[in-house]
């Protein structure tokens, strides 16, 4: 973790000191027994996973300055070409993986040429090409989804917990996922250029560095880690259509934008970093969890807190940035 | 002759009054810089008081607690006319019943609408029935005003069609209405002259003398000697957040004024230039076109300060952007070391050894919320990079080093770069590529917007990497200062080699004679 100068200690590390409050608050209520309960927290594990996938997918591009809003289209897309591959072309479920990785892959390439090559307004450019190949899907399998129940590898993933850890697979490989970006977020130099990008891309050009180039891996980068999210969505439903894609956004990257800017309060305040994110999409499905747990199974409270933490935590994090500044 | 000595309160030396204003013990600190270190001065009414003080002196410091945007340490007072006030609990309208009124470089004028709705903006608009607006009554109180204070414009012209000089004076004008007497107003002038031509500038100081002569009181900031020599009666000068002196400016040439600014004499800030003997070719540029350029043909010897003089667009930067691979070349030969230079991106110049010092600092340069070992050592991760880590505790040595070395003001080297001052980002971002070590160090306006301390400085430093064989392409727009620091200096014009300038004929009259001459034969 980078130590930073004295007076930004409160703000790093109020947001992970958030998620512990709340666990400590919740074993102080009457009830107790719902934090310390296993299923809660496998709950919490199962539902992260994706959030997770996704958010360290939006960090990449974010680190250097640019959005990949098409990231929940790459989800579908993914999901749509590993369950094609599996049901209507007979791949071994290994390779269908690897196609729906590989389909992330192109849709990140695609997106980062338009960015980092034409110079396409990021927003639009990733917006606009998540909108164009959700309509391409619709077009290939109107209404009727594919059923991957039968590829016990992938639901599994979700359905059964790991020996030992006592947790679903799917949460490790999220974690695995979170790990490697950090590592070359943080302590490889293309990690430095991405930073170096998104404070300045003039004066990162005039040091040497491959904007255009580095810019392009992000993308491709950014939608080969859409492409595991998909895969792991498809795990997580055994089916997919193209209504589930319709909705992917809604379901993925909104959540994973609001964890990405809450994130960004947290551990380098005004960066998007990975441990930030990671925290911030726990503690919004922790607070799923309790509320699912507490009978209240509507997909309100996530909404809810959602909005509330992409809007509270840019408030946060510009109040910071004005006290750094000394006004 | 005082001389940086540390004198508290200095009394003004003047004949007439008690001083219209006082500071007493004013202290401000950022972290762990104090950026303001017990000033104390009086400021006499009805004179014209300069404010000097180079980059992170503490002069932007104190005018901002003057205004109230920043709050002072507690202890600190500030007196005006028998009232005195804490500085901790000054915020801008207490500054502006105290009756200071500030006018800075960038005067927030509105282009787009008329002297009177300029006026009339912080002032209110005079209405009527229904909060009409009274326009025939705005009208002439502009008008009024405008022949006050000798701006020649009518009330219904457009600021953005007014000659600077004039929109500034809207801005004072706008500042001082409403206050009938003179003399309980301070008006504070920030650079007011820094984004002006000469011969604007001329006529803001005929019209400042003229406000001063009716007795009004003004502080007066500016990076400018000559206008300080012309028109300030009292100076008060700071350095490194401290009181240095505060005295009448009669008597004072700019050479003395330089030495209080910077705390050494001028003799001692620029190093000699030596002549160096040809044969030893470090770059050898021949018939190099692209943008601008036309034909440009020239060589630097090994250990050579080379100096490119020319004005604004005569395609200095270009020309060195071009060298660094920023950007493209339509025709002609590089040779690096006699080996071919012929860069697609700045990363290959790199790779060869070439440096770029950047005109825009803020634009090109820094990584304003990047720490200061992360700006420092941005040209050269690769080289902390030992799989599978990049060494962070070597970067942050290098830095600390560094900060050592290049006398660095900084609280660490962990703080954004956004928080120091000016010259003292240039000296990390020029720091940055000595760490490349490289064999030719191009120098686009090193010294840009530094003070003369750290402009010393910066030519020390670029001195030292000379003598050890490194070569150096200089661009600046200050000819004195590349007469000084150069061993030859070419000219460009309209892209072109215009001459070239070794020993005694490198004067300024010379570079200016050539920066036009191209100009001149083609019209």
């Amino acid at each position: 973790m980078k130590r930073r100068s004295s007076g930004v200690g409160l703000e790093a590390y109020s947001l992970p000191g958030g998620l512990l409050a709340l666990v400590v608050l919740l074993l102080l209520t009457d009830k107790p027994a719902l934090i310390r309960e296993l299923a809660t927290w496998q709950n919490v594990a199962g539902s992260s996973a994706i959030g997770i996938v996704v958010a360290i997918a939006m960090v990449l591009p974010l680190r250097a300055g640019e959005f990949n809003l098409g990231i929940g289209a790459t989800v579908g897309v993914s999901a749509i070409a590993t369950a094609a591959a599996f049901t209507t072309y007979d791949q071994p479920i290994f390779v269908s993986v690897l196609i729906g990785i590989a389909a992330g892959g192109v849709m990140g390439a695609i997106s980062g040429a338009f960015v980092a090559y034409l110079g396409v307004n990021s927003l639009i450019a990733t917006l606009g090409l998540g909108i164009l190949s959700q309509g391409l899907v619709e077009w290939y399998r109107p209404g009727s989804g594919f059923s991957v129940i039968n590829a016990t590898q992938l639901t599994d993933l979700f359905s059964k917990n790991l020996p030992g850890i006592k947790m679903p697979a799917a949460i490790i490989i999220a974690l695995v996922i979170a790990a490697i970006a950090y590592y070359v977020i943080e302590h490889v130099p293309f990690g430095r250029y991405l930073t170096a990008i998104g404070s300045n891309k003039a004066s990162a050009t005039l040091v040497g560095i491959r904007v255009q180039r580095t810019m392009f891996i992000a993308y491709v980068a950014s939608g080969l880690i859409g492409g595991v999210a998909g895969v792991l969505v498809l795990g997580s439903f055994g089916s997919v259509s193209a209504q589930v894609m319709t909705g992917a956004g809604v379901t993925y990257w909104l959540p994973a934008l609001a964890a990405v800017y809450l994130g960004a309060t947290a551990f380098q305040p005004g960066r998007f970093n990975v441990s930030g994110a990671v925290v911030a999409i726990v503690l919004v499905k922790l607070i799923r969890t309790l509320f699912t747990l507490a009978k209240v199974s509507e997909a309100w409270p996530e909404n809810v807190v959602n909005g509330a933490a992409l809007v509270l935590a840019v408030a946060f994090a510009s109040y910071f940035a004005r006290r750094r500044a000394g006004t | 002759m005082t001389n940086g000595g540390v004198q508290p309160p200095a009394p003004v030396d003047q004949q007439d009054a008690a001083p219209v204003a006082r500071i007493h013990h004013v202290s401000k600190r950022f972290g762990g810089t104090l950026a303001l270190d017990d000033v104390s001065f009086d400021i006499a009414r009805g004179r014209v008081h300069a404010l000097l003080g180079g980059n992170g002196s503490g002069k932007s410091t104190l005018i901002k607690i003057l205004a109230g945007v920043f709050h002072g340490e507690r202890g600190g007072s500030i007196e005006v006319g028998g009232q005195t006030v804490h500085v901790e609990s000054v915020n801008p309208s207490l500054a502006r019943s105290l009756g200071f009124r500030f006018v800075h470089q960038h005067p927030a004028v509105f282009g787009d609408l008329t002297v009177s709705e300029n006026l009339a903006i912080g002032h209110g608009y005079p209405t009527g029935p229904l909060a009409r607006i009274r326009w025939r009554d705005l009208r002439t109180r502009t008008d009024e005003l405008m022949a006050k204070y000798h701006v020649n414009a009518s009330s219904r012209s457009l600021v953005g069609d007014l000659r600077p000089a004039d929109r500034t004076m809207v801005a004072i004008a706008r500042a001082l209405q409403g206050r009938d007497e003179f003399s309980e107003a301070i008006l504070v002038l920030d650079e007011p002259t820094s984004a002006l031509p000469d011969e604007e500038v001329r006529l803001l100081m005929d019209n400042i003398r003229r406000l001063s002569a009716a007795g009004q009181t003004i502080i007066y900031v500016s990076h400018r000697l000559d206008e300080i020599i012309e028109i300030a009666d009292d100076v008060t000068v700071l350095r490194d957040g401290r009181h240095v002196v505060t005295r009448p400016a009669a008597g004072l040439d700019e050479a003395q004024l330089i030495e209080l600014i910077a705390g050494r004499s001028v003799e001692t800030m620029f190093p000699p230039t030596h002549d160096v003997e040809a044969g030893d070719r470090a770059l050898e540029v021949s018939g190099l076109a692209g943008g601008p350029l036309v034909d440009v043909s020239f060589a630097v010897e090994r250990g050579e300060v080379l100096g490119i003089a020319g004005l604004l667009g005569s395609g200095r930067t270009e020309l060195l952007m071009t060298l660094f691979g920023a950007l493209p070349r339509a025709a002609g030969q590089v040779l690096l070391d006699g080996k071919p230079a012929d860069f697609d991106h700045p990363a290959d110049a790199i790779a060869a050894g070439v440096a770029y010092v950047p005109e825009d600092r803020a634009g090109q340069a820094a990584f304003p919320d990047l720490s200061v070992a992360n700006n420092y050592c941005a040209a050269s991760i690769r080289r902390y990079f030992r799989f599978p880590w990049i060494r962070r505790d070597r970067e942050r040595a290098d830095t600390t080093s560094a900060i050592d070395r290049f006398r660095i003001r900084s609280a660490g080297d962990l703080v954004p770069i956004s928080t120091l001052s000016g010259g003292n980002q240039q000296k990390v971002i020029v720091g940055r590529w000595f760490a490349t070590e490289p064999r030719v160090l191009l120098l686009d306006e090193p010294t840009q917007g530094v003070d003369v301390g750290a402009r010393a400085d910066i030519y020390s430093f670029v001195r030292e990497v000379v003598a050890g064989g490194v070569s150096v392409v200089l661009v600046t727009s200050d000819f004195e200062e590349l007469i000084r620091v150069a061993d030859r200096i070419i000219v460009l014009c309209d892209g072109r080699v215009s001459g070239e300038l070794r020993g005694t004929e490198m004067t300024a009259a010379r570079c200016t004679e050539l920066s036009y001459r191209v100009r001149e034969g083609i019209s």
